[in-house]
């Protein structure tokens, strides 16, 4: 939305300085609201949680997939792409693409992965985030304007890649592999599939199976585990390097990234966030004290009640996208510890753990837990590190299921292609490490 | 932060060179859009309707897409805005789309016609939508999200206390000569209600004292309808208790009087 009106209500109402310990971007002093949201929205991505996928050579050859798509397109920008480190794949406001490494991962070529990105660039161009912004505001209205940008989104891919010669026939395939089942913002999975199916009749073009198995070899493949998984009695955050203990007698619960613990009717709850967020949410916790310990900076204090965003649009803007980001409940008990690892290279990484007690509950079960915090050890670390995609080769024609049969854990490679594609002699095909 | 500062150096320095495979030949087909053209706006200003560039010629959705394209026209500042659709048929369907803005206008005045204490920045941020872009000052009028908003802010007022207020048509008055409109929003608020007495009935006397402290309201202070809610939630809480809600209106005395019913355990 680059109206003049826009223009003219934030320009007026002065951005803050900085969002998330960056400044704050140009868009939103510049009053372009929706490249203001898109700045907001990639910055959570990146200093919010633990959710960029780094990989910078992954990164750039997908990014050159959608610099192809974007010489076909109506767009005078190639989108930025980001990679994100779960399955999450949309685009957010403005010019920018964040594509999830779970979604990469169930791809099977490069035509299927042009097909993901040229669903998202469809949306960036047919303005679809300024639609649902601005557009239609009531759920029914708004529900439907949402089904039908999902719609055209696939059939402008389709012609997406033709343009840039990929195989269009990669759009169904990229459908199946991704979709799950059925939502109210998509038009039914069945429907999206055949629709495009028939427009890609039986056009062929550039497939590029090996290019982008290529770039997906030693990928970290499902979860991200260094961001929380169950080693022995801790539970460890390698990209922290921490543990905590998970006493016998409590119930321990390992969900998703991060950790519920139980004793009658106290209650823990810890996940990993990123460094700036973590300073962010330690500098605004009420009655704070703050140590210098070994495993880090530790803060610990009442998580403060939610300001009112105010009327400045900019402040409420930011009020939604930051509430996207893992936070305390308002009056918990929280610890927060930020730690910065050195790296091979030299340089250092930080992240922040935060650790939610509930209030409620009994203050000794509390101050155990928190004493149950250590360095992870080097077994525990080693235990920690995730699974990788590592290629095979075929050394007779069979289908995929049927070669998969040989990696090390055949049902996880199960996951990450068509069971029924037919593979050739000599060409490669997913296995997991381990 | 520093990964990814790396990550550009990578990317600056190492761009990969791309293999050739040339565009497809068009595909013709008579049920696919093959171009949309446009007169009167550029196809940036009409991009729901330019991506439908490839997509199927599906004549009830082009007219809904046209729609949100109209009413984008609309949050811009163009009430007037029309789009016409012609479609012929050339290499596929060619959807050639006519934009009339009409003139543009932007809110110069915005105000409410009443003297009720309702706080003034809550009224304006209550109307105000699109990021500060549509009803609001500097930005477009669009009607018909004015009559939603409104309805919503009439609500706000029954729930902070204000329980017969009523808000009537907006006035707009559109100076074509320099593009502004002023906007005037009548409101008759009526009495502010206080909360009355504040009970809890349905347990021994000990736990019906807890419920009435947990709750935190008291016979005076304005009727808020969210505080109200919110003491009955933090009762249910800090008792685990099953806690309803009933409220009774003493129009003479211009109270509200709460009552909590304390039922079992939770």
């Amino acid at each position: 939305m680059k109206a003049v009106a826009a223009a003219a209500m934030l320009g007026a109402c002065g951005a803050p300085a900085s969002y998330l310990g960056a400044e704050t971007p140009a868009a939103c002093h510049s009053s372009d609201a929706e490249h203001c949201a898109s700045a907001l929205a990639e910055r959570d991505l990146v200093a919010g949680d633990l959710d960029i996928y780094a990989d910078a050579g992954l990164r750039l050859y997908v990014q050159s997939v959608a610099d192809r798509l974007a010489r076909g397109s109506h767009l005078t920008h190639s989108p930025r792409l980001v990679i994100s480190n779960h399955d999450s794949t949309y685009a957010p406001f403005g010019n920018a693409i964040v594509i999830g490494r779970v979604t990469i991962e169930k791809l099977g070529s490069e035509a299927e992965l042009a097909a993901v990105v040229a669903h998202e660039m469809a949306h960036i161009e047919g303005h679809h985030a300024s639609v649902s912004l601005f557009g239609p505001d009531t759920d029914k209205q708004w529900l439907a304007a949402r089904r039908d940008a999902e719609g055209i989104a696939d059939e402008r891919a389709v012609a997406l890649l033709e343009h840039s010669g990929y195989s269009p026939r990669a759009m169904p395939r990229a459908l199946m592999a991704e979709l799950d089942g059925d939502d109210d913002e998509h038009p039914p999975r069945a429907d999206r599939i055949a629709r495009v199916a028939t427009l890609a009749a039986d056009r062929l073009g550039f497939e590029g199976r090996e290019e982008l198995l290529h770039h997906l070899d030693r990928m970290v493949v499902g979860r991200d585990t260094r961001l929380g998984i169950q080693v022995g009695k801790a539970w460890v955050v390698a990209n922290l390097g921490i543990a905590l203990e998970l006493p016998p007698d409590d119930i321990s619960h390992v969900e998703g990234d991060g950790l519920v613990l139980r004793h009658e009717r106290a209650e823990l709850d810890a996940y990993a966030i990123g460094a700036p967020w973590a300073r962010e949410l330690a500098s605004h916790l009420e009655d704070a004290e703050t140590a210098e310990t070994a495993l880090g900076r530790v803060t610990i204090g009442v998580a403060p009640e939610r300001e009112e965003a105010g009327t400045d649009p900019l402040a409420r803007l930011e009020k939604v996208v930051r509430s996207t980001l893992p936070q305390p409940a308002p009056g918990m008990s929280v610890v927060i510890v930020e730690r910065c690892l050195g790296q091979l290279d030299g340089s250092s990484s930080c992240a922040g753990l935060v650790i939610e007690l509930a209030t409620h509950g009994d203050s000794v079960v509390n101050k155990r837990w928190i004493a149950g915090l250590r360095a992870a050890t080097r077994r525990e670390l080693a235990a920690a590190e995730p699974a990788r995609i590592e290629l095979a080769t075929a050394t007779r024609e069979a289908k995929f299921a049927t070669l998969a049969e040989a990696c090390p854990n055949p049902a996880a490679a199960l996951e990450l292609d068509d069971p029924d594609r037919l593979i050739l002699p000599g060409t490669p095909f997913k296995c997991t490490d381990r | 932060m520093q990964r990814l500062v790396l990550a550009a150096i990578v990317i600056i320095g190492c761009r990969p060179s791309e293999v050739a495979h040339p565009a497809l030949a068009a595909d013709c087909s008579p049920t696919r859009i093959g171009k949309v053209t446009v007169q009167g706006a550029t196809l940036s200003e009409i991009a729901p309707l330019a991506v439908l560039e490839g997509a199927f010629d599906d004549s009830d959705r082009t007219d809904r897409i046209a729609e949100v394209a109209t009413e984008l026209f609309h949050v811009r500042g163009y009430p007037r805005a029309r789009i016409d659709i012609s479609r012929h048929v050339a290499c596929g369907v060619e959807l050639e789309v006519a934009v009339d803005r009409g003139p543009r206008f932007e809110i110069t005045q915005l105000g409410f016609q009443t003297d009720d204490g309702f706080p003034e920045a809550e009224r304006v941020a209550a109307i105000e939508d699109a990021l500060g872009t549509v009803n609001a000052v500097g930005g477009a009028y669009v009607e018909d999200r004015m009559e939603r908003a409104l309805a919503a802010l009439t609500r706000r007022y029954h729930e902070s206390g204000w329980i017969d207020a009523s808000i009537g048509k907006p006035h707009a008055t559109y100076d074509e000569s320099d593009g502004s409109v002023a906007v005037v929003v009548p409101i008759r608020a009526g009495p502010r209600y206080r909360i009355g007495e504040v009970h809890a009935h349905g347990t021994d006397r000990e736990t019906r004292a807890e419920v009435v402290a947990a709750m935190g309201l008291r016979g005076g202070d304005w009727f808020d309808a969210a505080r109200v809610r919110s003491g009955i939630d933090r009762a249910r809480k800090r008792l685990d208790r099953r806690i309803e809600l009933r409220i009774e209106v003493a129009a003479d005395r211009r109270t509200i009087d709460v009552e909590a019913r304390v039922g079992g355990t939770r």
